[in-house]
C-alpha cells in the first residue's frame, strides 16, 4: 500500500508541475508581453519620460520574470528574449523609438512563440 | 566588443558549479528512483521494468551533460516513469491476467528429451541460443532434459530426467550436519555487531576468542561464526 501511495504522489507531483507549469509560464509570458506593448503605446506619445519609466518597468518585470522562465524551458529558447530586454531600456533612454518598437515587437513574437510551443496540441505532441 | 577576461573566467565557473549542482541534484533523483523500484538485477527484469530503466538512464543523463535543458523537463518523466511503473507492477501482483499480458508466460522448450520446435520459433530462440542457455546450466546433452523452460526475463530453468539428476544426501539414506550460515564478526579490522545476535556471538566471547587467537581486532581481515560454532580467521597481509 505504501508503495501505491508513493507511485500516486509520484504522479500528482508530475500531473502538478506539468499543469502549473504551463499555467504561470502561460500568465508569465502574457505579463511580458502585455508589458511590451505598453512600452511600444507610450514611445508613440513622443514623451520619452514615460517611455523610459516603462521600459524601466518592463526591465523589473523581466528581472522578476527570468528566471522562473528558465525553470522551465529550455535555455537556448530564452537567450534572444533576455539579450532583447536587455537592451529595451537602453534604446528608450537613448530615444531611438524606432530600435525601440523593433526589438519590442521581436520580443512580443518570441514570447508569442513560447507560449505556442507549449501548449498541448496535436502539433506539439506529436 | 572587449573581451574581459575576468567575466570569462567567471562565467566557466559559474558554468562548472551549475553542472555540479545538477549532477547532485540528478544523483539523488536517480538514487531515490533506484531504491524505490527495488532491488532486481538487469538480468533479471521483466520486459516493463527493462524499458523504464532503459528510459530512465537516457532521460537523466542528457541534462546532466547539458546545462541549457531546463531540469523540470527532466524531473517530470522520471516521476510519471516511475510512478506508473510502481502502480503497473501491483496491478501485476494482484491481477494473472494482467500480469500474463504484460509480462507474457512462461514456455516449455523441451519436454521428455524433444526440443519444441513450434515454442522456439514463436520465441524467435535458434536451437544455437538454445544450446548456449543449456550449456550455461551445465547441461550438454538435450536427451538428458525432461523439461526446459524458457522464463519471461529470458532465462531458462532445466530440469534433469530423474536418472540424469545429481545425487543428494537424502538419496543415500545418510544424515548430515545442517548448514549454518556464517556471519560476518570483525571485517577489515572492526568489529561488525549487527550480527552477533544471528551466531550467538557476545562481546566477551569475541574477546576470548581473540585472546586465544593472540591476534588483535585490527589485524583481522575477515573472521566469520556460524551457529555451529565454526569459526574463520583470515589475519591481514603483514607486508600490504
Amino acid at each position: 500500500m505504501k508503495r501505491v501511495i508513493t507511485a500516486v504522489c509520484f504522479i500528482l507531483t508530475a500531473v502538478f508541475l506539468a499543469v502549473f507549469g504551463y499555467f504561470d509560464l502561460k500568465s508569465t509570458c502574457e505579463d511580458l508581453i502585455y508589458s511590451l506593448q505598453n512600452v511600444v503605446a507610450v514611445s508613440s506619445s513622443d514623451n520619452n519620460e514615460e517611455t523610459v519609466a516603462a521600459a524601466e518597468e518592463c526591465a523589473r518585470l523581466w528581472e522578476e520574470s527570468g528566471e522562473k522562465l528558465e525553470m522551465y524551458l529550455n535555455h537556448s529558447e530564452i537567450d534572444s528574449v533576455e539579450i532583447d530586454f536587455k537592451s529595451i531600456r537602453r534604446y528608450a533612454e537613448g530615444e531611438q523609438d524606432i530600435m525601440l518598437t523593433e526589438v519590442c515587437f521581436e520580443c512580443i513574437n518570441n514570447l508569442e512563440h513560447i507560449i505556442e510551443t507549449e501548449t498541448p496540441s496535436w502539433g506539439t505532441v506529436l | 566588443m572587449i573581451f574581459n577576461s575576468e567575466t570569462a573566467k567567471h562565467n566557466i565557473g559559474d558554468f562548472m558549479l551549475i553542472s555540479f549542482l545538477r549532477a547532485i541534484i540528478l544523483y539523488v533523483v536517480v538514487l531515490v528512483v533506484m531504491r524505490i523500484l527495488g532491488k532486481r538485477q538487469i538480468g533479471e527484469l521483466q520486459p516493463a521494468e527493462l524499458v523504464v530503466t532503459i528510459l530512465l538512464s537516457e532521460i537523466l543523463v542528457i541534462p546532466m551533460q547539458d546545462t541549457s535543458l531546463a531540469l523540470i523537463d527532466t524531473i517530470i518523466p522520471v516521476l510519471l516513469l516511475v510512478g506508473f511503473e510502481i502502480i503497473i507492477s501491483v496491478i501485476c501482483l494482484k491481477s494473472v491476467r494482467f500480469r500474463s499480458l504484460l509480462q507474457g508466460n512462461s514456455l516449455i522448450v523441451i519436454r521428455n528429451g524433444i526440443l519444441d520446435q513450434g515454442q522456439l520459433k514463436r520465441l524467435r530462440f535458434t536451437t544455437d541460443d538454445l544450446l548456449e542457455a543449456l550449456r550455461k546450466k551445465d547441461v550438454f546433452d538435450i536427451s538428458t532434459v525432461q523439461y526446459a523452460i524458457v522464463e519471461t526475463d529470458g532465462t531458462l530453468s532445466v530440469m534433469l530426467k530423474a536418472e540424469y539428476e545429481p545425487v543428494k544426501i537424502k538419496d543415500m539414506n545418510i544424515t548430515a550436519e545442517e548448514n549454518a550460515f556464517p556471519s560476518v564478526v570483525i571485517s577489515d579490522g572492526k568489529i561488525i555487531q549487527s550480527d552477533f545476535k544471528e551466531c550467538g556471538m557476545s562481546y566477551p566471547k569475541l574477546q576470548k576468542i581473540i585472546k586465544k587467537n593472540k591476534i588483535e581486532v585490527k589485524k583481522v581481515m575477515l573472521m566469520t561464526l556460524d551457529k555451529n560454532g565454526k569459526i574463520t580467521l583470515i589475519k591481514k597481509d603483514e607486508d600490504k
